[in-house]
Order: structure tokens, then C-alpha cells, then sequence
């Protein structure tokens, strides 16, 4: 096995990496903790009246167990976005090498994805339920 | 060191997928495929892949994961409507058996790697995105462009099938 020396960790990203890792963990540390503690210190009475569903007037209806599928396409719209941004990555830190033929390369890529954005637009999709 | 680091994160990848096939409960074999995605992601970064360890944070970790998450959500899969798998253990044992040719296969090919053992790159820029760029607008334009119209009919065609039908 060899000795970890300051080389082994020269590359940037493996930094990145731990530091996601150690935001990850006190991430899900605060969570739980504040749940653990939340349930030790709330009072524990149980009377009907207090935890029934409670509405000023109407009578009150269980919530429907359903979410939108407006939520998924909008969810599958990032994603394809999410993509193209990525791609974009690449470019930008070689901007100076590829020079113009890069930038109408990329300006090309852009174009055809507005299309689809347009096309989106267009038919409502941006819009809460109202895919034409 | 290197390889201690690489061993872990192959130990939690491992222990993430064997997980999201074991686990019954649908969100749990989600949250276990995250350990898996981000271990992946640390490997990458091990090897100084840069963009790949970018794409698999902010593409898998951050949006395919939700996606999967939103499904489970969407279409409130419970533990009692997943259907029940009385012989999931030995069908798991037989599908590993089946499996084990290419397992080998795999396994030859590694061995056959150069550098084996020695997890830290060798080439200079090995995976930089500078050097990535490069090649991917000046020697592979055309696959690029192409990925652009990809991504118009993935767009287009969620548009389609997402919007209500008509009732006749």
C-alpha cells in the first residue's frame, strides 16, 4: 500500500466529492436529530378533539391520495434542460481554443433545443394544467 | 490511501445496489441507489474523471433520482401493492448462476487492464474537461449536434403523451 502523499489528492475534484459527502451527512445529522428531539420534547396527550381534523364550517373531506403528473413533466423538462446545460460546460472552459467555429457550434445546439422550449411554450406546458 | 478510498466507495456502491434490489419497500430501494449514484460519483472524482463526476452529481444524483422519486410518489406505490415474491431469494441465486459467464468475462477484461492495481491516473489531464471539450467540438461535432434533436424528441414527445385526452 503506498502512503498517502499530498499528490494523491492534487486532483480538485476528489475535494469536491468529500465536501458533498460531509454536507450529505450533516444534512441527514440535522434531520434526524431534529426529529429525535422534537419527539422527546412535545407533550404527548392524546385527546380525540386535539387531533381530529379540524375546519371552520364546511364539513371536513380526506385530501385525495393523488399528485399532479403536472409535477413529472415538469420534472422531465428540467432534466432534458439539465442536459443541455452540461453540455454547455465543456464549451465554456474551451471557449478560447474553439473560438467562433465553437460558438456557432454551440449557438446551433441551442437553437434546436429552443425549438423544443418554444414548442413547450406554445402548447401550455409551462403552465399549470393547461396542455393545449 | 488510494486504494482504501476506492475500496470503500466500491463496498458502498455494492452495498447500495444489493439494496435497491432487496429492499421491498419501493422509496427504500430508491434511497439506497442514491449511496450507489454518489459512491459512483466518487469514484470518478478518484480518477479525476471531472465531467463524468459533474454528470453523475447534477444529472443522476440531482434529477434522475428525483424523477424515479416522483414516480414512486406519483403513482403512491406501498409496500402492499408490490406484488408478493414468495421465491425472490432463489430466483436471485438462479439469476447469478445464469450470470456467471459474463461475470467472467468481465472479470478476464479487467485483469487484462493495464496499470491493474494502481488506481491513481497515470496520463496527464486524464479527464480534464478542457481537454473533453477538445475532442468532443473538434473530432465528434456531428454526435453533439445530434444530441441537441435527442433532446428535441424526448422534450416534444413527454409534451405529447403528458397532455389530457381528448373525451370523445
Amino acid at each position: 500500500m503506498t502512503p498517502l502523499s499530498h499528490m494523491d489528492f492534487s486532483h480538485p475534484y476528489f475535494g469536491a466529492f468529500f465536501l458533498l459527502v460531509f454536507a450529505t451527512v450533516v444534512f441527514y445529522a440535522i434531520t434526524v436529530l431534529a426529529r429525535v428531539v422534537s419527539r422527546r420534547m412535545a407533550r404527548l396527550d392524546n385527546e380525540k378533539l386535539k387531533l381530529s381534523l379540524y375546519e371552520c364550517g364546511p364539513e371536513v373531506t380526506k385530501q385525495p391520495d393523488k399528485i399532479s403528473s403536472q409535477f413529472y413533466l415538469f420534472a422531465l423538462l428540467f432534466i432534458l434542460f439539465d442536459v443541455e446545460a452540461i453540455f454547455m460546460f465543456p464549451w465554456a472552459v474551451d471557449f478560447k481554443i474553439l473560438g467562433w467555429f465553437g460558438f456557432i457550434e454551440m449557438i446551433l445546439f441551442i437553437v434546436l433545443l429552443t425549438i423544443g422550449f418554444v414548442y413547450a411554450w406554445k402548447k401550455g406546458a409551462l403552465e399549470w394544467h393547461s396542455i393545449k | 490511501m488510494i486504494n482504501v478510498i476506492f475500496l470503500i466507495l466500491s463496498l458502498f456502491a455494492l452495498m447500495g445496489a444489493i439494496g435497491m434490489i432487496m429492499f421491498s419497500n419501493t422509496m427504500h430501494s430508491a434511497l439506497s441507489f442514491i449511496v450507489t449514484v454518489m459512491a459512483l460519483a466518487g469514484l470518478y472524482a478518484l480518477l479525476n474523471a471531472s465531467f463524468l463526476f459533474m454528470v453523475q452529481i447534477i444529472i443522476y444524483a440531482g434529477a434522475i433520482i428525483t424523477l424515479m422519486l416522483f414516480i414512486i410518489m406519483f403513482l403512491n406505490i406501498r409496500e402492499e401493492h408490490a406484488p408478493k415474491e414468495p421465491n425472490k431469494y432463489i430466483n436471485m441465486l438462479v439469476v447469478a448462476i445464469v450470470l456467471t459467464p459474463i461475470d467472467y468475462l468481465l472479470f478476464e477484461a479487467f485483469l487484462r487492464m493495464p496499470h491493474i492495481g494502481d488506481f491513481t491516473t497515470k496520463i496527464k489531464n486524464f479527464g480534464d474537461i478542457k481537454m473533453l471539450g477538445d475532442k468532443l467540438f473538434r473530432g465528434w461535432l456531428l454526435p453533439f449536434e445530434t444530441i441537441s434533436i435527442l433532446l428535441l424528441v424526448a422534450l416534444i414527445g413527454s409534451i405529447v403523451l403528458a397532455r389530457k385526452r381528448e373525451r370523445k
